[in-house]
């Protein structure tokens, strides 16, 4: 009763037309930016930043969260039409949004996606509204061994990213954290394959990394293959999803929404850890894993619930804490402040209409943002017709302007081409880089939480099994690599007696 | 023939000087944009402060500000980039004393504090430790007895080693004689859930990245290394109340390539000086916890020099350097 009394409170707040509009203002930038490749949420939000200082207070959060939660749904734009992701959140989408397409389903996994980020986006907001202050209280018990455990468990997981052979995606796995470790060691501040260099002293960029090998990379690629584009063409009608995507998607859709929110809410994990994880999981519960990497729509539905869910659990520790866990939130945070607004366990009884206006105006800029991006999967499908001379120009352009834009460095645009060049020499050679961004992402944290739980511990290993958590998730791993072990004996052992037979 | 032209040429280009160099001299300041690096990204208390100073020197300046992030490098790069632009007052970088701290801790950056002119420094927010609302220390004091009591045993996080927060906890060790562990986290901002969770015990932060939290009520302050007691803290013990005499702070200065003009340098200072006595910005210093306070350029040189030597010290005697 009280919740919906204060939601009625949050709807008179947002039901006026000026918070409305801007409302649609920011999810109307939230996707433009989303859609862009390499323009980010973060530098977008800091140039409005200054904007909305005469706003009201209100008012200038529910724009600036509009341009967060916003480029969520545009994110999977590029990552499905061209194989280059929007947001870095959104790299997971390429594996087989892009496949879908070249079958000629880029409508119908628009569609998924579209309709996946506003049942994760509307269900979300619902959570962030019933469980934040509870489920935050046990989100900092989370703490360095807790997290060390947890991507123990995600790195033993990674193999399933690929769809090729297993040593390769190992490989990748490798390089991807030799990356990781790049830059001044935050616990020692010992340098690391930093070259002398001040630009890799925080190590190379994570959007240079995933721009180069997902966009310059494919660009590469598809300079020497002669695509033929009438694959692309043959059946852009049936845009919306039919009745089997649906019942392939509503499962992940559901998982990808409680996967990213709650991933979201941990500190150090953001918006892209969750959908790593959600496409691990789809493949591991699929019966059908091989369909996975060739245009499964299940691997869009719930990498794109996940990280809508995200971007609304993203807001759990700034609003019930004050803990910035993004840029942008780092922004919004300093938006609330501006305005006089302090975050934390006070602010829904302080400012009950920032509070409960923001969370209705996430509710309604989620439908806006459905009404506003089913017409424009048309769209998107026709730009598939553009000739490829004249569309890939174009993305290199927006890649570069991108990458340049995020944090104003030249040799981020070099590393991006460096990656690219990786890119296209790990896609002829057959080895696939999800694995390598995967690791990439999870190793720093990693290694971080390791040495700090040992800090904390006083160098004792037994601080992993004496809590309970940690101890669940070591048990967890060393069971699935035992696991998989004794399968694997057990299918070799299989196929000699079938080969013996067969002899 | 080709003597005359060379005699002409030269001709052209002393009167060339001539001609133009006093035009330099008096050319009008400023009629470009004025860019401000701000070091880290968006979102921090450098790029909050440097956004909201913005329109008032716009105002101010007749020109426009724009507040450009070049994050990475621990500073390093977007120092390194205003070392070399021209010193025309058009290219400013807005520091923390990580600035001081570097010259010791990394000295391969090749970024000192006397390769910059000091134009402003506008104000800082005090260091202090926070704790979890239920840690049995309720002040400052409780804090120390028991971690002299207790070496080794309280767990302090930082926002990585050799970072500002990290040198800030080694100057209260080297001051009062206790021991922590150090526990370095990537940034603030995942030290705060770390001793939220009771996994650190302590962290060393400044007030304006904490207060809102303090105020919240998720986070208490034990005690400030400030010259004065804070008057958004009124509670938090001052460590030279203790009798230790140290302060750590983070600052919000502006410096430019060194070689600025004076006269330059004298037109940017007025104008940063006159925006901090506007409402906006009075307003927002008191929402971050942070103290208005000015230096001049001179006065800041001079700062600049103290605090070389200070850290110097502490991080000769702390062992860390590299």
């Amino acid at each position: 009763m009280d919740t919906l009394h204060s939601l009625m409170l949050g709807f008179s707040v947002v039901s006026t037309p000026m918070n409305l509009l801007y409302c649609f203002i920011g999810v109307l930038i939230g996707t433009l930016v989303g859609v862009l490749p390499g323009i980010g949420t973060a530098g977008s939000v800091a140039v409005l930043l200054p904007f909305t200082f005469g706003l009201p207070p209100v008012t200038a959060i529910i724009l600036l969260a509009g341009i967060w939660y916003g480029a969520m749904y545009g994110g999977s734009t590029t990552s499905i039409l061209v194989n280059i992701p929007g947001e870095s959140s959104s790299v997971v989408t390429c594996l087989d949004g892009y496949q879908l397409a070249r079958q000629g389903r880029a409508g119908r996994a628009l569609g998924i996606s579209a309709i996946g980020s506003f049942i994760a986006g509307t269900l979300s907001v619902c959570l962030l509204m019933l469980v934040a202050p509870v489920v935050a209280r046990y989100a900092v018990k989370i703490g360095p061994p807790e997290l060390f455990a947890l991507i123990l468990f995600g790195l033993t997981l990674s193999a399933y990213l690929s769809s090729g052979p297993m040593i390769k995606s190992f490989m990748m796995v490798a390089l991807g954290m030799i990356l990781g470790t790049q830059g001044i060691d935050t616990v020692s501040g010992v340098q690391r394959f930093t070259f002398n260099m001040n630009e890799f002293y925080e190590g190379v960029g994570i959007l240079p990394v995933i721009m180069g090998i997902y966009g310059v990379g494919e660009i590469l690629i598809n300079l020497e293959e002669t695509i033929k584009r009438d694959v692309f063409k043959v059946s852009i009608k049936g845009l919306l999803p039919d009745w089997n995507d649906w019942k392939a998607s509503f499962g992940p859709i559901m998982r990808g929404t409680f996967l990213g929110f709650f991933l979201g809410i941990l500190p150090a994990s953001g918006t892209l850890i969750g959908t790593f994880v959600s496409y691990i999981m789809e493949k591991r519960l699929s019966k059908h894993p091989e369909r996975f990497g060739k245009g499964a729509i299940e691997g869009v539905a719930g990498p794109e619930a996940a990280n809508n869910a995200a971007s609304s659990g993203t807001f759990v520790p700034l609003l019930t804490f004050g803990i910035p866990t993004t840029a942008t939130m780092a922004l919004i945070l300093g938006a609330l402040l501006i305005h006089g607004i302090t975050p934390g366990p006070l602010l829904i009884r302080n400012h009950p209409d920032v509070f409960w206006g923001v969370i209705v105006s996430m509710y309604i800029g989620n439908i806006m943002l459905l009404v506003l991006n089913l017409p424009l999967i048309g769209i998107w499908v026709r730009l598939l017709k553009v000739p490829y001379s004249t569309l890939f120009p174009l993305i290199l352009v927006f890649c570069v302007i991108g990458v340049y834009s995020n944090q104003n460095s030249m040799l981020d645009v070099t590393s991006m081409l460096f990656f690219g060049v990786i890119g296209y020499l790990a896609r002829k050679t057959g080895f696939e880089c999800a694995p390598l961004i995967f690791a990439y992402i999870l190793s720093a944290i990693w290694e971080e939480a390791f040495r700090q739980s040992l800090l904390m511990s006083q160098g004792d290993l037994t601080i992993f099994i004496t809590r309970p958590f940690p101890a669940v998730f070591i048990l967890l791993t060393v069971l699935f690599v035992a696991s998989s072990m004794v399968f694997s004996r057990k299918r070799s052992k299989l196929l000699d007696q079938i080969g013996s037979a067969d002899a | 023939m080709r003597k005359t032209s060379a005699i002409l040429f030269a001709c052209m280009v002393v009167f060339g000087i001539v001609l133009v160099n006093p035009a330099v001299a008096q050319e009008q300041y400023p009629k470009d944009p004025i860019t401000i690096v701000v070091p880290y990204a968006p979102g921090g208390s450098h790029d909050l402060v440097a956004r909201t100073l913005q329109p008032h020197l716009e105002k101010l300046l007749g020109v426009s500000v724009l507040v450009e992030n070049k994050p990475g490098g621990g500073s390093t790069i977007a120092c390194n980039f205003v070392k070399a632009a021209p010193p025309n007052g058009y290219t400013l970088v807005t520091v923390t004393p990580t600035l001081s701290i570097i010259k010791y801790t990394l000295p391969e950056s090749n970024v000192t504090f006397d390769q910059f002119e000091p134009i402003a420094y506008v104000g800082y927010s005090p260091q202090g430790v926070f704790t979890r609302m239920d840690a049995p220390w309720n002040t400052l004091k409780e804090l120390l007895d028991y971690a002299k009591a207790n070496p080794g045993k309280i767990k302090c996080g930082n926002a990585g080693h050799g970072g500002n927060f990290h040198m800030g906890a080694v100057g209260i060790e080297q001051a009062t004689g206790v021991k922590f562990t150090h526990i370095p986290f990537k940034g603030a901002a995942p030290a705060v859930p770390a001793v939220m969770g009771g996994h650190v015990d302590i962290i060393v932060s400044t007030l304006a990245d904490t207060l809102h939290m303090v105020k919240g009520g998720s986070l208490k302050v034990l005690g400030l290394a400030a010259p004065e007691r804070n008057k958004f803290a009124p509670d938090a013990q001052t460590f030279k109340e203790l009798g230790y005499d140290i302060e750590f702070s983070t600052y919000w200065s502006y410096l430019g390539p060194k070689g600025m003009p004076k006269d330059r340098v004298k037109i940017l200072y007025d104008a940063f000086k006159k925006s901090t006595e506007t409402k906006e910005v009075k307003e927002f210093f008191d929402m971050q916890g942070a103290v208005l306070s000015l230096k001049n350029p001179e006065e800041l040189g001079e700062y600049y020099k103290k605090e070389d030597v200070k850290w110097g010290r502490l991080i000769k005697e702390g062992g860390l350097m590299p």
